[in-house]
């Protein structure tokens, strides 16, 4: 096990399939995201241009309105979630490991499963076209009621749903990984204000990450419940609507900086390498990314201005996004200022900075008038706010990443791209942008989503202009393609470094070593020095150890078919998908636990000293903080499940709906919540006796701990048949929102525990087996597992006083 | 390098890329983690609050 290298007898195709889907290289995964990414991008795009041909006439009829909203949906979720920000994290993964000194990420096979489940998720959600009824059709922003079953039948948009909290996974996963691997696997002596742009710019993007997407994951999955099985908390006259919109908007917003950030970053490296100077005021900019970081968190309600909610707190929206203004106009002087000071080169990377500048100030000026509540009012519904995010989305995000594509190509695959080519591509592309969105500035009060217009309003025009502007942009966009397919067989030899950079990712060969460095990094005064590899790491096999692993491509294959059949089923069209994706599943993760992965492949197992520190920060390592970071977003999926409650409950009161009480038997529940919290100290003592290599006293914890769960789920279980057969089962969750927060929250926090019970169990079995002292991994891995039992247990306490308040 | 001095211990094989100047590293470490928690409080806080002010009653 481990080692999956080919043998030389295997054909060349073999090689290449086995190489490409069982690898958790980050090298590899990152060129899997570039292109998984580009392909989406096309599809998205091309859903745009047939929006775009329906709307070159008033009232043609070249799309009816069913395709037309199943489109306009599509290419938003397709271009928000699929493509833009796995674009920018195809560059952090190919780029931050080599950026920071680092051989690898810090959880490889962890990487390999963000992408599969990133690559089956976009699958899952297109076949939802293809399903009965067409596929989602509300809008990229999900809004209640019009999404619920009442209004939005079609069975598509159950895959699409299933789809994007798959998608969330895969990001949530990505987060844990790229936090661990910033924080853990620099070089010696690589300070964090050292690091280039880019990659503080990543880490950055992933403090917003791991708040905003388990909040969207745990929406989408009140809005699947409520859709199969009949939850209300978000179809309830008592404020579900308006629930849905903070829910949304508290992920939807710090989604825009998600996306913007990392293409800042790489901008302001680019703009650095091509002027041949050093970022303006570093250090002023990195405090701006972290304004920018807190202020994307504060300001979601302005897209809530439309309401009716309190006023005032509708201002302190409106006065916080105003504030964001600021810290976006330094990030422009300092980009500017950046470029202005030094000899400036005009090549394709430098050329597309200017271009997204130049978007950026028009995009930005025309969001600064939606930040006022009144001229909102107005625009709000109109073509203003379409014009107005896709110059940041396209001429601005876009483009800073299209500069990172050219920047890094050679590095990536050790070829120059077509110059003449790249510049033709830029021209175009500007042109085309501007030809396609600034028109709509023109549509302000043009509805927007609507897929016609009636002549003689003086629409026709600029929506003429936008359609040619569109097919000269999505054009323009097959020329980047030639040009990377061409320069990928014919272009020329890149150097090490072509482009006369300063940051680490150029030091080394193009394209890198499978390794990239070939011995230990350490950073010295500004410079990194790469020390030979030692002894030890030579007797450990470090370079001979291959690191594919299967399992990360048969848990996504068997997500993908669990939800595919899931979908299926809840359309009446039973087979036995789901039976067999569980399968594949559960025995895919299995093997991944017992997978000696990191025995074959000891570059990423490093783990700390230890004994330095004092709980909880003791023997702080990879697999600890990562934990630690997992936590905190799941702390935000019980957060969500709480505020939500909270919510409701001050809105069923005012409308003077029943609130049944969900507790029955409250003197129940809170025992069983006290026997949950009484197995933290079980687990505790797990920890102590793998500390302290006492077999009988691990083992004996370990099973107190699953007797606990278990008693915990049997109350939970007696407490949920008196309430069936009080009237108030999974039937009644569709008139009382309330009952309907109830289960979801205990649905939520039983899976937690199931799949707690189940890694306690592997632990138990290697435990009486007696091979749990064998590396400090595992150790680190069941201290690791406390945490997570802890987080649990509260969660158990909380949602009881919670649901006895209500 | 010290850090990577081969003595057979767990301790010599982690060496290398974790570990900065071990000193400021703990201390960099543990200042991440504490920022993580009150940055997490900080934001739900916050969220709560706008639930709470933007409700429809």
């Amino acid at each position: 096990m481990g080692n999956y290298a080919t043998s030389p007898s295997q054909s060349r195709l073999l090689k290449a399939m086995k190489r490409w889907l069982f690898t958790t290289n980050h090298k590899d995964v990152g060129v899997l995201y570039l292109i998984t990414s580009l392909a989406f991008f096309f599809v998205g795009g091309s859903f745009a241009l047939l929006m775009r041909t329906q709307l070159y006439y008033p009232g043609n009829t070249f799309l009816n309105a069913y395709y037309y909203n199943q489109l306009v949906t599509s290419h938003g979720l397709i271009m928000v979630f699929w493509f833009i920000s796995a674009f920018a994290f195809a560059f952090a993964n190919y780029v931050v490991p080599i950026q920071i000194g680092a051989k690898d990420m810090a959880f490889p096979r962890l990487n390999a499963l963000s992408y599969w489940l990133y690559l089956f998720s976009g699958i899952l959600f297109l076949s939802g076209f293809l399903m009965p009824g067409g596929t989602i059709a509300g809008g990229w922003t999900i809004y209640q009621p019009l999404n619920t079953l009442k209004y939005s039948p079609q069975l598509g948009e159950d895959a699409a749903i299933l789809g994007l909290i798959m998608l969330c996974v895969s990001v949530i996963v990505s987060t844990v990984n790229f936090a661990v691997t910033i924080t853990m696997k620099r070089a010696k002596g690589y300070g964090w204000l050292d690091l280039p742009m880019f990659t503080i710019s990543i880490m950055f993007t992933i403090m917003m990450m791991w708040l905003a997407f388990p909040v969207v994951a745990t929406d989408l999955i009140l809005l699947f419940v409520s859709r199969t099985v009949g939850g209300s908390v978000l179809t309830s006259e008592a404020g579900g609507a308006l629930l849905w919109q903070h829910l949304f908007w508290f992920f939807g917003h710090p989604e825009v900086y998600i996306v913007f950030l990392p293409a800042l970053g790489m901008m302001y490296d680019i703009s650095s390498v091509f002027s041949g100077m050093p970022i303006y005021t570093k250090k002023v900019m990195i405090a701006t990314f972290a304004a920018e970081t807190l202020l994307s968190l504060t300001v979601y309600m302005h897209h809530m201005f439309m309401t009716g909610t309190n006023l005032f707190w509708l201002d302190v929206s409106s006065v916080n996004t105003l504030t964001i203004g600021i810290p976006a106009g330094v990030l422009v002087l300092g980009e500017l200022t950046t470029k202005i000071d030094g000899t400036f080169r005009p090549e394709t990377p430098a050329l597309f900075t200017v271009g997204a500048v130049i978007a950026f100030i028009i995009g930005g000026a025309s969001g600064v008038f939606l930040s006022s509540i009144t001229l909102d009012s107005g625009f709000n519904g109109g073509y203003w706010v379409v014009a107005h995010f896709h110059y940041i989305f396209v001429g601005t995000i876009l483009f800073g990443i299209y500069a990172g594509l050219y920047y890094w190509f050679p590095k990536m695959f050790g070829r120059m791209y077509s110059e003449r080519l790249g510049k033709i591509h830029f021209v175009a592309s500007f042109i085309g942008l501007n030809l396609l969105y600034f028109p709509m500035f023109a549509l302000f009060n043009m509805p927007r989503r609507y897929y016609t217009y009636p002549s003689g309003l003086g629409f026709t025009l600029p929506n003429q202009l936008a359609t040619i502007g569109s097919y000269v942009f999505g054009f323009a966009q097959l020329i980047i393609v030639a040009n990377l397919i061409y320069s990928y067989r014919h272009g020329s030899t890149a150097t090490e470094n072509p482009w006369n950079s300063w940051s680490y990712e150029w030091l080394i060969p193009s394209p890198p070593p499978e390794f990239n460095f070939d011995g230990t990094t350490m950073v010295k005064d500004g410079r990194l020095l790469i020390l030979p590899p030692d002894r030890h790491q030579m007797h450990t096999g470090e370079h001979a150890g291959s690191h594919l692993s299967p399992w990360p491509f048969s848990i996504s294959l068997g997500t993908f078919l669990t939800l595919l059949g899931l979908t299926l089923d809840v359309g009446g069209f039973g087979n036995g998908l789901l039976a067999i994706g569980l399968m594949l599943f559960l025995i895919s993760a299995f093997g991944w636990m017992i997978d000696d992965y990191y025995d074959a492949f000891p570059v990423v197992e490093k783990d700390g000293d230890g004994g330095k520190e004092t709980w909880p920060f003791r023997d702080m390592d990879s697999r600890r903080l990562g934990m630690w970071v997992f936590l905190t977003g799941d702390l935000f999926v019980f957060m969500t499940l709480i505020n939500s409650t909270m919510f409701l409950d001050l809105q069923v009161s005012f409308f003077h709906l029943d609130p049944p009480s969900p507790l029955e038997n409250f003197a129940n529940f809170s025992i069983a919540a006290l026997v949950l919290f009484a197995s933290i100290f079980s687990m505790y003592a797990a920890v102590w006796g793998a500390r302290n290599r006492k077999r009988q006293t691990l083992a004996a914890g370990l099973i107190m701990t699953i007797v606990f769960a278990v008693i915990y789920i049997g109350t939970l279980y007696s407490d949920w048949s008196s309430l069936s057969s009080a009237g108030k089962g999974f039937g009644a969750m569709a008139t009382s929102p309330l009952l309907s927060a109830f289960y979801d929250a205990g649905m939520i926090h039983l899976a937690h525990l199931v799949a707690g019970i189940a890694i306690l169990a592997y632990f138990a079995v290697k435990a009486m087996n007696g091979n749990f002292f064998r590396s400090a991994g595992t150790r680190s891995s069941l201290v690791a597992f406390f945490y997570f039992w802890v987080m649990i247990a509260v969660a158990g306490i909380l949602f009881t006083g919670v649901f006895a308040m209500v | 390098m010290e850090e990577n001095k081969a003595d057979g211990s767990q301790g010599s094989v982690s060496g290398g890329q974790d570990r900065v100047d071990e000193d400021n590293f703990v201390i960099s470490d543990r200042l991440v983690i504490f920022l993580l928690i009150v940055f997490t409080l900080m934001i739900g806080a916050w969220w709560a609050l706008n639930l709470y002010m933007g409700r429809w009653i």
